[in-house]
Order: structure tokens, then C-alpha cells, then sequence
């Protein structure tokens, strides 16, 4: 029965009925009170935390709990802040000014995260905040541990915390009336003369052979470089939209109120192979108030590739929205319709479904053994390799002939190494809202990496022309790959199509981990060939993958790891032959790296054991075989994304430099300094450091498209529309601020909007690490563009006898060579309202053939408690190669959250099953995601080299900083203990036992 | 999604019982919500119809006892460990073992009656209460109060034939000590696989013969352990650890040498 109870929310009183069940985060969205976000049921994230107190006379009495923890009626009579209410604080007058209400005030706090960069996907910003202040408002001169441990329940997954650290800190200094330093960030460039390659000399025995590729058929000449001339772009920026999310307005797909809004909710499977033998849905739909149940029995069945990647999507076809088969504990059953999330909970409780258990397999091993049980045994799959034996995908790729170079090797050396199951853990879950609009266009509101995609491939599961579906895309609460996926659109809008009614889905916490993407597994061996000087002649490596129970992102992902793997060292001669296999679990898909991390983790230890085994430093030995400037990359040919690539070549690198700046940050010298590395009051610690050399790409080489629209306005400013979708990561701005340079005026001239399938234009999504190359090089032509069409009007109207090329566009005006200026204002006005009107617009389109490579070292310092296998990294540092950094802010942002991520990887996150496949954690905590008071030291240095190819110099940096933190810890344990450990992750039971290993 | 049918909150231990006592109802007491509202909320727990609030019962207290400190069932562990008296007690152990309980949020809601009914086998701040040999005070319908030593306490908690009981406060010697504390766990902050808490104490006794259980652990000098039983221990006699992702059996028993060890040497190490 609902009661009445009082809440005091920001100094109003509010009276409203309440479910004895509800929580208090639920009435506080029910009155609007938007910046509570939801990311999970049992209290770890922390996302929806607030400030409560009974004495709301004793300013000091209130205290940081988290809403989604208490019920609504515990809360009775309580006062409550919430980071909308901050910035009313301390104000005397309860009406604002019109000059306030014009322009919005900032407090000292929103001011420095924005300054500091320390919002990224904004999703835990309002509760990081108002943790942040609270300490503040106790103890105004915090510690950064204090900071630290004040912050530590709001779990972030997108920062590593440094920024938001570093805005609490300015803030304390700023309300103290200090003045703080300057904001650094390390930004080099490297050497003027760029990396010259060394000339490569054939070997003895001619491996050349007929092949097409050598090693060396064109050399670039080095690009200089030189800080770039430039009023936007490579300058720390505030984000565009940091305002928004530093005040925790209502920007995310759950933040809006539908009038008769249905909730959705998913029926999972129990088991982890079953055919499905019935499914009574009568008790159910017999509850007032569940508008629809839906079964493989009520859907069209129509096969698909859920993986958000271009037409055609890569094979194998092998889902269907809703099957009579489940394949893994978490896989799709049935969908509800409900009034209220409570009743969706119960109808699904009252769906009986009679399963026949079939034998299930849970490692590629068994699944590929013969008379294993098969689990895409349907006969509507298409393009599966190998349905009877399990085997979703096959890759194989020569170039030239491995084995005749290894036979002709001085050295040859074979590893192996595993990696495991991970997830991407955005901090926002999987949330979608569909509705039909007036005009019978059925919209899907989606927290989604991929919104074109979606479209495309949401119509033919639903039996709608794409013409009759829109996608929007709000602001995103992270995704990192988990939200390239047509996940749940299809069973919301299907709901949708069924009630008629507005429905929102969102994921609880434990569904994100049984039931959304995760990391390929993967076992890897190495076989290389050295000559007698150390330089590589052959690679031969082979995975084995598992795509668990749908084979979505398997061909690529594993495709990009056979890529990494011989594409970071030059090789004469490469093989890679890889089974993706399907198994009865959780299903793999894309996640930040996707494929590198894994291929990473191998070729790095790889490389330094067969140094070691062959009598060479390690890092010579890398050094000597890097592929460096001018080189041809054979393998890109060889492995595009599921098809036929292009050639290519690099065109720069930093990568020596990086190599020097990080050994500098981490103190590489330590490794030589016994009473360091054992230091002898802590007889059981060991100290090591470790390095590894990453490659990424940026963007899919002739595949990935992105497209800008630009628009003068009549005061002078543009609207720049991009498909292109800002997870978090700041694209948003760096497309801006790219559209700003061109244009010549300051960032806030320039008005973004993304994404709308109805108003942007295309662009394949955030991936792959290509919205800054790709879709920034459609904004730049787009701008060049307009720029051509103002110079043109106002050479032809507005200068007397200049041509157009001779004028520029600086400082919002239009100037000529004598120094005459024409304001952008007049310029817009001139050409739409009064001679010649028309609308000054562009439109354009950009892809790439080729895909250059950012590079990397990553360092970490780390200690070793023998007695446990406790590992504690002291330091994790990144020097990186990422072209012109648009925006050195952000780019160093991505570094420290790509990094922290990666620690994680490598550290402590992990996907356990019981013997039966069901998944062993549900929740954060036990799917451990670092926080903020357990972090090392981070340290980022930008090296800058300067990409002919990409815009004003750019290449990527979102996925590179995943890449090699596991193979740095793996080689900074084996400093520390002499034990290598070829297997993530490094938790203490697994490191105690290979010591102990090496003991006996 | 929490589906409650009822949500009570008594101002008595009368009605508090009588809500509780109830057959046909089933109710369970909620004191905090850091554990019982998620467990709702996920449907872990399926089986309950009603909670009944705690916080009315004037519980959350902490006042010192002539040699105890007494603090209230529903004393937050905030309030537990920012109390001065907390700080003293055997070199401040509970707040040094509080903060691995979660993070100050978690921390703001969770009480200490919560952590002794739960008794978590990974809780460090149940460990440092068995070390620091505290009682646990329960009243029953009849307003009688029953105090029994911690290990007592849980070895016969929770007992459905049992007439209902509610904790009401946990009781802590005072007096000098010291402590020490060892842990093991995947990152800095997380809960641990195994850990230790050792307590020492300096008020006379340990210079008479006492008597001692299998782990060596007298009324004196206690260690605790986490993460080898169904829930926290005293050192010593036969530790049945589940393994599970974080440790195995075996690391998990292989461990309990080695925490003890650090604790029992942090302990000495430190003068009271």
C-alpha cells in the first residue's frame, strides 16, 4: 500500500506516496532529482550516493549514502542534498538575478573538474562530487589520501581517478585563496628529424622469395616536427559538454519522463544448454498491469549477427531475437512488459519454462573435441565454419613461408600464454527506450556506441524500412566496446511493437555481467625465428579463441589480434592460423583493444623470453626489431576487417622516444639497485619493473566512414552536426575544436550535436579508435569547406578586387592580405538575408585507406610479497606516441582510464563459473574494478609526432593504453621473483603458486 | 524492484517484537539496509514480506561502560570509528579494519548490529570485535538482556527454533592493548581472502597462566581470523575454509600461517 512520507531534497519540502519497497533513488528520479544515476542493486557503485541527514540544523551531520541502499521510507522526514542542490549553497537569496539565470553559475568544484578534465562519460560525476564536497566541507585542506578515500565509493571506470583527484585538490587550494598551478600535462615532441629506419639487409637465405610484400618498398621521408601553429586545436580545452554533466542536468537515456511508459525486463536462462520444451507465459500475463510477454513463439525469426559493425556484417549469422534454444546460463528466454518494474519482476517469476538439459561445454578444448555437444546445431545459422565441431570462425593467414624461414633460423623459441574473460563494466548499464512518435516512426532512445548501425540492423528483426526507425543517441554512460552491440534494442522496440506503448529496458547490474559482452579468452603460442644478429625472420602464432555461445565480433576481433601480434615487430615472414571456438558461456564481443590486449600479452613476454633464451637485452632486442618509419606493414594487407586490406605503411613514430621518456618516469636504473629491488627491512618484498612496446591502429583502413555537417548561423557561429558518438571519451570536443581551427574562431562558436539518424549524418560509431581520424578528418573537410564558401561571398560582396584564396578566416573575421577584416557576423547576415541568399553548408564524408599506427611503451613498478603472491604496483606509466594530441586533456585522460582499465585486466577482474557455466560474481566487489583509493601513481607523457595522414597531425589514442600493462606486470613479477607467469590474471593465490613452483 | 509488502517502524522492542513474532507474516529486521536492501532488490531474498525499521528503537549509541565501551546495535560503522574512544581502543584496530568493511558510503549505512548478524566471512571489522574478545548484547520478548562473548554468540546465531532475540549492542572491553592486523586481497582496498587481527593485552593478567584454546589464544592475546570458516574466527582448532575465485582451500590454509604471523608481530611490535 503506498504511505506518504516528507523529504526535504535540497531545501524544499516535498510530500509523496511511496511502495513499502521502493528505494529512495527511485523517489528521488520520480521528483526529477536526475543526477541519482543507477548502476547497480547492491550498493557498490556508488553512482546513485547522496548527502542525508536528520539534523539538517547541524550542517555537518549529514552524511554520504548511497539511495539505491535505503528505502524510500527509511528516509522519512530526512533532508537530502543532491548535486542539484549544490550550487544553491551558501546562496542568501532563494531568487536569481537575471544575469544568473542567463548564465549559470559554476561552484569552485565544477569549475575544476571541468577545468581539469576530470568528467569524462559524467555518468559518476554528480556522486564523485558530492562526495567531494562533503569532504571539502569538513576539511577544507584535504590530503590526496583523504581525497582518495572520500571518493573511493564512487566507482569510475573511465578516468583512473587522477583528474577528479587533482580537480578536489585545486578546489581545496582555490577555496583556501590560492591560486593553483598551472595544469600539466606532459606533452613532448619528438625528435625533429623523426625515427629514421634502419636499412633492413636481406637475409642469407632469401626468404623474399616471390612474395609481394618487402620489407622496405617505400620509405617516407621523416615528417618534422614542430610545435603545431594552432589556436584550438593541441590546446587543453574545457569539454563541450562538461557543463551539462558537471551539474548532473538530465543528459543520459534514463533521464527523461514518457507519459505511459511501460518498463521492459528479460527472463534469462538457467541452465547453460537446453532446448526449450515450453514456456507457459499464462500466469504471467494474468497479472493486472503485464501488458505483454514475448517468447521465440511471438517473434519472427530472422537471423542475425548482433555485432554493431558496417554492411555487411562479418559471419557468422547465428542468433535470432528470441530462440526455443538456450546456449549459455544468461541467454535470451522471454521479455515482459509491465507497469511498473515490480511487476515486470513478478510476471517474469511466473514464467514456467520446461527446458531439456543438453550436455554443455565450457572450454574451446572440450567444445572442439569430436562427439562434443553442438551448440549452434540449428539449421537457419548461416556462415558458421564449422557448426558440427564448434568452430564459429577460421583464420589463416601466410605470408610468405614461415616454416622454410625457420628452419633457416639461428634461433627459434616457442611460448605459450592465456588470457581470460573480462568485461567492459560502464558504469551506466545497457538502457534503452523505444516509443512510436506521431507519425507512426518507431524511435529507439539508446545508450549506444553505434546508433547507425543499430538502425540498419534493428529493421529487418523487427520487419520495419529502416526509413521507419530513428535512433537517438544521448549522452552515454561509457561503453568501451560493451555498447558496440545491437544488445537489447531489439527486444525493447519488439515491445514496444506489441503494446504500443513508450517501454524502457534497462539492465540491472547482474544482467550486464551474464547477459552483455565481455573479453575473447584466448590461448596463444608463439613460435619466432631469429638470425644470428637477432632480427626476426619468422612468426608463427596460433589462438585458439572462445566466442562463448554466439560467435558476434569473433572473426574480427581475433582477426586484430593475429594483426598485433605480427604487425609491432617487423617480420620478414608471418603465419596466423586461429580457431574461434563456441562455448556454453557469456558471450564475448568488443572491448577497448579488441584483440590487442590479448595478442599483447603473448608477443610481449614472447619477445622478452626468447631475448633472454637467445643471450640479448630484452629491450635491444624489441629495439632492433620494432617496426619503425617508412616500413611497410605486410600484414594489413594480408588481415583487413574481416575482408581483403590495403597496403600500408608508417608513416610516423615516436616509439624510441617513448621507449627513453617512460624508462625516465618509471626509473628503469631501480632494476640495477639490489637494496631496491630487495629491500632488506621487508625481507618478503621483491621489487620489479616492467616494460612493454604497444602498436595500436586508428580506425579500420578502408572500411570505417564518418561524415560532418557544418552550418554558418546569422551571428557568426556554426552548427556542426556528426554521427559520430561521444562515450565519454570527449570526441565531442576534439571534432569541435577541429571545426574551430578551420574556421578560426574559438571553441564556442562552434554548436555540436550528435547523434540523430534523423538529423546527423552517417558515421559508423565509436570504435576502433577512429572518431578523432575519421570522423575529425569529415569535420575538417566539412570546415574547409565552408570556409571556401564564406571567403568566396565575401570576396564576391564584402571586399573590394581580392580574390577569395587570398583571404583567411582568424579571430571570427574573414581577413585579407592588407589587413581589412570582414566579421563572420557580417559575413552570415550578408549571405542570408541580403545579396545572393543562400545557406553557407557543407557536408562531408571521410574514410581511409590507411589505418596509422599509434605507439607506446608502458612501464610499471611493482612489488611481490613472496610469502602471499600479493602483487602491489607502485607505478604505471605511459609514454605515447598519438600524433598531434587535439586535446592534450582529454588525450592524457583516456590514457589514465585506458591504463586503469588494463590494471583490472591484469590485476584482479575475472569472470568465474561454477561447473555447471553459471557465473560466479554478479556484482562489483567481486568483480573488482579499482578505486580510487587503491590506485598507483599514473603518469602520462603525449609524444608527439605529426601523422601526414590524419587531421592537423592526429592519430588515435582510445584503445592503445589498454594494450600492454598485463605483459608489463608480467615482466616486472619476473624482475622482481625470476618467475614468469604466463597467464592473467596476477592474482595472489596464482603468483604464490608459480613461486612456489619455482621453489620446489 | 525490492517487492515488500510491508514497511514498519516500531518505536519500542515491545512492538519491535511483536512485529517480529508474528507467524503470519514474514518479517525480518532491517538495520541499515547496506545489506538487507540489496539482497531485496536483486531477489536474492524472495522470501520476505516485511522489514521492520530498527532505527526507531533508540539504538545507535556508543557510551562507555565503566571497563566497556557499549555501543549501540544500530551505531553506524561511521559513527563507531570517528568516536574517540575508538581510536583508543588497542591502537584504533576497528577503524583500521573498518575502512576494508567498504567504502565511506557503505560505511554511513551499515551498522554494527548489521556486521555481527551477517558475520561475513570476509569481515575484518567481525574479526577485530572476536579479537578484541567482545560480547554481543540480545534482548528477548520478556525485556530480558542476554550478554554472550562473540564466538559464543555466533556459534549459536542464527537459531530459527529459538525464541526471537534482537541484538542490541555489542560490548567492548577496554583497558590497554594492542593490536595488529594482516591481510591478503587482490587490490589495496578490497575485501581480503584471508586476514588476521590480532589483540594483545597489557592489564595484568597475561602475567598469571591462563588458560589457552587450540590456537594459542588466551583472555589476553586473541587473534581472529577472516576468510578460512563459514564466518570470522579465533585462530586456532580446525579451519574449514571454502575455496572459491579468490583463494582455494589449500592457499586460503596455506595463508593462515602467514597472516598470523604479521599479525601477532604488528601486535608485539606496537607498545601499548
Amino acid at each position: 500500500m503506498p504511505s506518504p512520507i516528507t523529504l526535504t531534497i535540497n531545501g524544499s519540502l516535498h510530500c509523496i506516496d511511496i511502495q513499502p519497497g521502493e528505494l529512495l533513488r527511485t523517489t528521488l528520479r520520480r521528483l526529477r532529482v536526475y543526477s541519482v544515476k543507477h548502476a547497480d542493486e547492491t550498493g557498490e557503485s556508488g553512482a546513485d550516493a547522496i548527502l542525508l541527514t536528520r539534523t539538517p540544523e547541524d550542517p555537518t551531520s549529514y552524511r554520504l549514502v548511497n539511495s539505491g541502499l535505503i528505502l524510500a521510507a527509511q528516509a522519512d522526514g530526512a533532508s537530502i542534498i543532491s548535486l542539484e542542490g549544490l550550487e544553491e549553497e551558501g546562496e542568501e537569496s532563494a531568487t536569481r538575478s537575471r544575469e544568473e539565470a542567463l548564465s549559470p553559475r559554476l561552484s569552485a568544484l565544477q569549475q575544476q573538474f571541468i577545468e581539469c578534465g576530470a568528467i569524462q562519460c559524467g555518468y559518476c560525476t554528480p556522486a564523485q562530487m558530492l562526495a567531494a564536497q562533503h569532504l571539502l566541507d569538513k576539511d577544507p585542506q584535504p590530503s590526496e589520501a583523504a581525497v582518495r578515500a572520500a571518493i573511493a565509493g564512487v566507482l569510475c571506470r573511465c578516468t583512473g581517478y587522477l583528474k577528479p583527484v587533482q580537480a578536489v585538490l585545486r578546489t581545496a587550494a582555490q577555496l583556501q585563496g590560492k591560486t593553483p598551478p598551472p595544469l600539466e600535462i606532459d606533452v613532448r615532441d619528438a625528435p625533429a628529424t623523426g625515427e629514421w629506419p634502419t636499412p633492413d639487409e636481406l637475409p642469407p637465405d632469401g626468404w623474399r622469395g616471390e612474395g609481394p610484400d618487402t620489407q622496405t618498398q617505400t620509405r617516407s621521408v621523416p615528417v618534422t616536427v614542430a610545435p603545431p601553429q594552432t589556436q584550438v586545436v593541441n590546446k587543453a580545452e574545457p569539454k563541450v559538454d562538461a557543463v551539462k554533466l558537471a551539474k548532473g542536468r538530465p543528459v543520459f537515456t534514463d533521464d527523461v519522463d514518457m507519459p505511459g511508459m511501460l518498463y521492459g525486463g528479460l527472463l534469462t536462462s538457467p541452465v547453460a544448454h537446453a532446448r526449450i520444451l515450453s514456456i507457459d507465459t499464462s500466469a504471467a500475463l494474468a497479472l493486472p498491469g503485464v501488458h505483454a510477454v514475448q517468447t521465440y513463439a511471438d517473434l519472427p525469426r530472422v537471423i542475425y549477427a548482433s555485432g554493431g559493425q558496417s554492411y555487411p556484417q562479418p559471419p557468422p549469422y547465428d542468433q535470432v531475437c528470441l530462440d526455443s534454444k538456450v546456449r549459455y546460463v544468461g541467454d535470451r528466454v522471454a521479455t515482459v512488459a509491465a507497469e511498473t518494474p515490480e511487476l515486470v519482476q513478478e510476471a517474469l517469476e511466473r514464467i514456467k519454462v520446461e527446458y531439456e538439459e543438453l550436455p554443455a561445454v565450457f572450454s574451446p578444448e572440450d567444445a572442439i573435441q569430436p562427439g562434443a555437444p553442438v551448440i549452434h546445431d540449428e539449421d537457419d545459422a548461416q556462415m558458421i565454419h564449422d557448426a558440427k565441431g564448434n568452430i564459429a570462425v577460421k583464420l589463416r593467414v601466410d605470408h610468405n613461408d614461415v616454416d622454410d624461414a625457420l628452419a633457416s633460423a639461428a634461433f627459434v623459441f616457442e611460448s605459450e600464454y592465456r588470457v581470460h574473460q573480462v568485461q567492459q563494466s560502464s558504469i551506466e548499464p545497457h538502457i534503452v527506450i523505444t516509443y512510436w512518435d506521431e507519425d507512426d516512426r518507431l524511435v529507439i532512445r539508446t545508450s549506444t556506441q553505434v546508433p547507425f548501425h543499430v538502425r540498419r540492423m534493428v529493421a529487418p528483426l523487427l520487419g520495419l524500412p529502416v526509413r521507419r526507425i530513428r535512433v537517438v543517441k544521448p549522452r552515454i554512460g561509457g561503453g568501451f566496446g560493451g555498447k558496440q552491440e545491437v544488445l537489447i534494442e531489439d527486444l525493447c522496440a519488439h515491445l514496444t511493437i506489441a503494446t504500443g506503448r513508450p517501454v524502457k529496458f534497462e539492465y540491472t547490474r547482474k544482467l550486464e555481467f551474464t547477459s552483455a559482452r565481455t573479453r575473447h579468452p584466448q590461448r596463444l603460442r608463439f613460435r619466432s625465428g631469429v638470425d644470428a644478429s637477432g632480427k626476426l625472420v619468422a612468426m608463427d602464432v596460433r589462438v585458439v579463441a572462445d566466442t562463448g555461445a554466439y560467435g558476434t565480433h569473433g572473426l574480427t576481433v581475433q582477426m586484430v589480434t593475429g594483426f598485433r601480434a605480427l604487425s609491432t615487430y617487423w617480420l620478414p615472414a608471418a603465419r596466423f592460423d586461429c580457431d574461434v571456438v563456441y562455448t556454453n558461456k557469456p558471450v564475448p564481443g568488443a572491448f577497448r583493444g579488441y584483440g590487442a590486449p590479448q595478442a599483447l600479452f603473448g608477443l610481449e613476454q614472447h619477445m622478452e623470453e626468447m631475448a633472454l633464451a637467445f643471450g640479448m637485452d630484452p629491450v635491444e632486442f624489441k629495439r632492433i626489431n620494432w617496426v619503425k618509419e617508412g616500413q611497410s606493414l605486410p600484414m594489413a594487407v594480408a588481415m583487413g576487417e574481416g575482408r581483403e586490406g590495403f597496403p600500408q605503411t608508417v608513416e610516423s613514430s615516436g616509439l624510441a622516444e617513448c621507449v627513453e621518456t617512460g624508462a625516465a618516469s618509471i626509473g628503469w636504473d631501480r632494476r640495477n639497485d639490489p637494496e631496491w629491488k630487495a629491500p632488506p627491512d621487508r625481507p618478503h618484498i621483491r621489487r620489479g619493473i616492467g616494460l612493454a612496446i604497444c602498436m595500436h591502429g586508428t580506425g579500420i583502413a578502408g572500411l570505417d566512414m564518418g561524415a560532418a555537417s557544418i552550418k554558418l548561423n546569422d551571428d557568426g557561429s556554426f552548427n556542426l552536426l556528426v554521427g559520430a558518438t561521444d562515450l565519454g571519451t570527449g570526441s565531442d570536443t576534439v571534432l569541435a575544436q577541429i571545426a574551430a581551427e578551420a574556421l578560426g574562431v574559438p571553441l564556442e562558436q562552434i554548436l555540436i550535436y550528435s547523434s540523430d539518424t534523423d538529423f546527423t549524418p552517417f558515421d559508423t560509431g565509436a570504435y576502433a579508435s577512429s572518431t578523432t581520424y575519421i570522423s575529425g578528418g569529415a569535420v575538417l573537410k566539412a570546415a574547409e569547406d565552408v570556409s571556401r564558401q564564406i571567403r568566396r561571398h565575401a570576396a564576391a560582396h564584402l571586399f573590394d578586387g581580392i580574390e577569395a584564396d587570398q583571404l583567411w578566416l582568424e579571430g571570427q573575421k574573414v581577413v585579407a592580405p592588407d589587413g581589412e577584416t570582414v566579421p563572420l557576423e557580417t559575413v552570415a547576415l550578408h549571405s542570408i538575408h541580403q545579396e545572393e541568399q543562400h545557406q553557407i553548408m557543407a557536408t562531408a564524408s571521410h574514410m581511409s585507406y590507411v589505418s596509422p599506427p599509434p605507439f607506446a611503451a608502458q612501464y610499471v613498478s611493482l612489488e611481490v610479497d613472496t610469502e602471499t603472491g600479493q602483487v602491489t604496483v607502485e607505478k604505471a606509466a605511459m609514454a605515447v606516441d598519438c600524433g598531434i594530441a587535439i586535446n592534450p586533456v582529454t588525450a592524457s585522460g583516456q590514457v589514465e582510464g585506458g591504463m586503469t582499465q588494463a590494471l583490472g585486466y591484469a590485476l584482479c577482474e575475472e569472470m568465474p563459473y561454477d561447473p555447471n557455466g553459471k557465473l560466479q560474481i554478479d556484482r562489483f566487489g567481486d568483480y573488482r574494478i579499482l578505486a580510487a583509493d587503491e590506485m598507483p601513481q599514473l603518469d602520462t607523457v603525449l609524444v608527439q609526432t605529426y601523422e601526414p595522414t590524419g587531421p592537423f597531425g592526429a592519430k588515435a589514442i582510445a584503445e592503445i593504453p589498454m594494450d600492454g600493462m598485463a605483459p608489463a606486470i608480467a615482466s616486472a613479477i619476473f624482475d622482481a621473483t625470476g618467475v614468469r607467469i604466463r597467464q592473467i590474471p596476477f592474482t595472489p593465490e596464482r603468483v604464490w603458486r608459480a613461486l612456489q613452483r619455482e621453489e620446489s | 524492484m525490492a517487492i515488500l509488502a510491508e514497511y514498519h517502524k516500531p518505536t519500542s522492542l515491545a512492538q519491535a517484537f511483536e512485529l517480529l513474532s508474528d507467524p503470519a507474516f514474514r518479517r525480518v529486521p532491517l538495520a541499515g539496509g547496506a545489506h538487507l536492501v540489496g539482497v531485496l532488490e536483486t531477489r536474492e531474498r524472495r522470501d520476505i514480506e516485511g522489514v521492520v525499521d530498527l532505527a526507531g528503537l533508540g539504538l545507535s549509541f556508543i557510551e562507555q561502560d565503566g571497563a566497556y565501551l557499549h555501543v549501540g546495535a544500530m551505531t553506524t560503522i561511521t559513527d563507531l570509528i570517528e568516536h574517540p574512544l575508538s581510536a583508543e581502543l588497542a591502537g584504533g584496530i576497528l577503524p583500521d579494519t573498518a575502512r576494508y568493511e567498504g567504502p565511506l558510503n557503505l560505511r554511513n549505512a551499515a551498522t554494527l548490529g548489521g556486521v555481527v548478524a551477517l558475520a561475513e566471512p570476509d569481515s575484518e571489522t567481525y574479526a577485530a570485535l572476536l579479537a578484541l574478545n567482545a560480547s554481543v548484547v540480545t534482548a528477548d520478548p520478556n525485556g530480558q538482556d542476554t550478554i554472550s562473548p562473540l564466538q559464543e554468540f555466533a556459534d549459536a546465531w542464527p537459531a530459527a527454533s529459538q525464541a526471537p532475540s534482537l541484538i542490541t549492542g555489542i560490548r567492548l572491553p577496554l583497558g590497554q592493548a594492542a593490536a595488529g592486523h594482516a591481510r591478503i586481497a587482490r587490490t589495496p582496498m578490497d575485501r581480503c581472502i584471508v586476514a588476521a587481527v590480532a589483540v594483545i593485552r597489557a592489564d595484568g593478567k597475561s602475567a598469571r597462566p591462563e588458560p589457552a584454546d587450540g590456537g594459542g589464544n588466551t583472555a589476553s592475546a586473541r587473534v581472529a581470523l577472516c576468510g578460512v570458516g563459514p564466518r570470522p574466527s579465533l585462530a586456532g582448532g580446525r579451519h574449514i575454509p571454502e575455496g572459491d575465485f579468490k583463494g582455494s582451500a589449500e592457499y586460503r590454509l596455506a595463508m593462515v600461517e602467514v597472516v598470523v604471523r604479521r599479525a601477532r608481530a604488528a601486535a608485539a611490535a606496537t607498545r601499548i
